[in-house]
């Protein structure tokens, strides 16, 4: 029992020590060799235009959470969706519009305002808590567990705050059918990230701007271009081939012992 | 001050590095800290409770909202409900509202998924005309038919056919892309740990 355990202690270890050595080298080396090399995905074009038309048309961002805790296996969809929340807020800045954030995990409510008040800190509304009725920093839409109920919250906000675009990033199950038609009907472009390929299938009928699983983990590499998050590809573009081969390997064995 | 400064990298740090030992060498540990953090998360509900209240209230008496003013309507009467039970002057008041309204009205809205996918299928077909979309109206259809019982006029060698196809389209291609999906984000996911363990990434301190 403590081999498979020691074994997955010192992979993480190796995986920590060559991010670290590859951040490193990317810091003294610069960016751009990196980013050159990055797959071209014209969604996240598509994802930091919705700000300028956030600032040209003066209306709101519908930004959802998702109903992903923090804690559990949907978590990792919930803090990609939190930092790409922090990288629309801080370019949204600018036109002074708050966004229409929803979550539909409580626990994500905290982070999500605070993302939201630190980037409009200008605002002196914001500092002080006295907003108007459409401009609340973060709301609950409904609970996790109940994924009609959220979607029907989320459908309320898109046609009620007339919000300029739809972006559902996080954590979604087949009610994400209903959130797009929603956006659909109201004619406003839509942007998808989330990491379960039941929802993802679906909203490709509604929208192209859909990102697949790994990609919105991505999206900070993408969109803010940090050392560590490009290192962090890296390292994932080397363990893919890494598990490619063990995959490849595993199969030929089996092929020749049977 | 630095210590002040750094404060919350350092607990994520050390609960992090605890939790993440802890799961691979000493469960006992790394299941009181997750314990832990179920128990906010809990707490995080009621939080979310608060902020739903507040802003239908808000929106309420604001912009006279119809809509927010059912909402907190609503939840007034499952909370009384609830009191209700708790004090025995009801019996299953609140499973009551559960099973006879939330219910229904979950299924009805479930239910319609289907007709709103149709008809993006049919908007997708008209508005793009590429190979990805005619893969995609392909593979739906092929998938409809081929998981309907079929009318006897049929000849059972289309029927077979067609069902072998859906079987190999399933185990083969669905199933070897759903896993690819899912390795993607395994990776991710340990890079991401990895990030917030190191301080690089700080989604509670942004």
């Amino acid at each position: 029992m403590i081999i498979p355990s020691v074994v997955s202690l010192i992979g993480t270890l190796f995986i920590g020590v060559l991010l670290f050595h590859l951040r490193q080298r990317i810091k003294e080396n610069g960016t751009a060799d990196i980013e050159a090399d990055l797959k071209p995905l014209p969604q996240f074009n598509t994802l930091t235009n919705q700000v300028g038309r956030m600032i040209e048309s003066r209306q709101p961002l519908h930004i959802s959470l998702g109903r992903g805790r923090l804690i559990g296996p949907s978590s990792p969809a919930s803090i990609a969706a939190l930092n790409i929340l922090n990288h629309l807020t801080e370019h949204s800045k600018p036109g002074h519009t708050l966004p229409a954030v929803t979550t539909g995990d409580a626990s994500l409510i905290p982070a999500a305002q605070d993302t939201v008040r630190q980037n409009f800190a200008s605002i002196p509304q914001v500092v002080t808590g006295q907003l108007s009725q459409h401009h609340e920093l973060a709301t609950f839409a409904a609970d996790s567990d109940y994924p009609t109920a959220y979607a029907a919250a989320i459908t309320q906000t898109i046609h009620q705050q007339k919000t300029v675009n739809n972006i559902l990033l996080g954590h979604y199950g087949s009610e994400i059918g209903l959130m797009t038609a929603a956006g659909q009907q109201a004619e406003i472009p839509q942007f998808v990230a989330t990491d379960d390929p039941t929802a993802l299938a679906i909203a490709h009928a509604f929208t192209q701007d859909t990102l697949i699983g790994e990609d919105l983990l991505a999206a900070t590499a993408y969109l803010d271009k940090e050392p560590a998050h490009l290192a962090s590809l890296q390292v994932q573009d080397y363990m893919r081939w890494f598990i490619c081969a063990l995959i490849f390997i595993t199969a030929l064995f089996k092929w020749i012992v049977n | 001050m630095w210590l002040r400064r750094h404060s919350s990298f350092l607990i994520a740090l050390g609960f992090g590095t605890f939790t993440l030992i802890g799961l691979l060498l000493r469960q006992g540990l790394a299941r009181a800290f997750l314990d832990w953090g179920t128990l906010l998360a809990a707490f995080a509900l009621l939080l979310g409770l608060v902020n739903l209240l507040l802003v239908h209230t808000r929106r309420t008496i604001t912009n006279r909202n119809p809509y927010s003013a059912v909402l907190v309507i609503t939840i007034f009467i499952v909370f009384f409900a609830a009191l209700l039970d708790t004090a025995k002057v009801t019996t299953n008041a609140l499973a009551f509202l559960f099973e006879n309204v939330l219910q229904p009205l979950e299924s009805a809205l479930a239910s319609l998924l289907i007709f709103f996918l149709i008809f993006a299928s049919i908007r997708l077909a008209q508005s793009r005309q590429d190979r990805w979309t005619l893969i995609f109206l392909g593979t739906a259809t092929l998938t409809l038919i081929a998981s309907t019982q079929l009318p006897p006029a049929i000849p059972t060698i289309i029927q077979t056919t067609l069902s072998q196809i859906y079987y190999y389209l399933n185990t083969i291609i669905v199933t070897a892309g759903i896993r690819g999906i899912l390795i993607g984000l395994a990776l991710g996911t340990i890079t991401m740990s990895l990030r917030i363990l190191a301080g690089w990434e700080q989604p509670y301190n942004q």
